[in-house]
């Protein structure tokens, strides 16, 4: 598996939280990078079709709202694919600071 | 705005315009909702930025539509956009299509001044005189352009090395 880019794990960890509408998760991605990562609509829809495609998230009809309005939650496959990338960027992370205080001391 | 959003989603392939199209105005709609208080220049910003975005996704799924045409040499281009630190802004693609359309209208400009001066019985001692002047302004013009362009691009914070010194390499503690 490809790692992911910064766009994708980012509304990954928003519905790994809960379920979401669009206009959810694009400030929820916003809020967790501290203004730094601002998606646009089209950007979000492109990335939410490409997982619906590889069946990490699944829509459904949210009926809390009175519009009806369609939302994105995890899959099983999804959750267990975010896991292992966090495991990655973990183990990852660990290599770096091991490597990084070597060239230190 | 909401006739422009509508068109640029319109651009969507259409099993994808029935998927998404009221769900991706719904949420445009509702970030220009949000924005509607606060300053013309974020007003602008988030405008721009919607409109862009929807663009790119109309032709990033058009690509995907077409996989085994010539299309497909265009996701290349997807490598670079979805890596956030080192895609080009997306300001980039209107800033190029002006300059363009400034070349096509200088090199009419340029044909019609070619016609006058190679047939100088139907000009006047005047309209010869001015072609090195006309040259001058439209080279002067083309360069206040180029810079207008550059002072927007830098007061959004978007020029080359105020997003190279952006890019954090390693997170910070």
């Amino acid at each position: 598996m490809e790692p992911l880019t910064e766009t994708v794990l980012l509304i990954l960890l928003s519905l790994a939280e809960q379920p979401r509408h669009g206009y959810s998760i694009l400030k929820d991605v916003e809020q967790m990078s501290d203004g730094r990562v601002v998606l646009s609509t089209g950007t979000l829809y492109g990335a939410l079709r490409r997982l619906l495609d590889d069946r990490w998230i699944e829509r459904f009809e949210d009926e809390d709202t009175s519009r009806g309005k369609q939302a994105y939650r995890l899959t099983s496959l999804g959750r267990g694919n975010l896991q292992g990338e966090v495991a990655r960027m973990k183990q990852l992370t660990k290599l770096a600071s091991r490597r990084v205080a070597r060239e230190e001391a | 705005m909401l006739l422009l959003y509508r068109t640029a989603v319109w651009l969507y392939p259409r099993q994808c315009r029935a998927e998404f199209a009221d769900e991706m105005l719904d949420v445009v709609l509702a970030g220009a909702t949000e924005v509607r208080g606060e300053s013309w220049m974020n007003r602008v910003r988030f405008h721009a930025r919607e409109l862009a975005g929807l663009l790119a996704g109309a032709v990033d799924e058009r690509v995907r539509f077409r996989p085994n045409s010539y299309f497909k040499l265009a996701l290349v281009w997807r490598r670079i956009a979805m890596r956030s630190s080192f895609r080009f802004p997306k300001s980039v693609a209107p800033m190029m299509m002006l300059v363009f359309a400034l070349v096509l209208f200088t090199i009419a400009r340029a044909a019609s001044t070619a016609v006058m001066v190679s047939s100088p019985h139907v000009t006047t001692a005047g309209e010869r005189l001015s072609l090195p002047l006309s040259v001058g302004l439209w080279l002067g013009l083309a360069y206040l352009v180029g810079a207008l362009v550059w002072l927007l691009i830098h007061a959004l914070h978007q020029s080359g090395a105020q997003r190279l010194s952006d890019i954090q390499t390693w997170p910070q503690k």
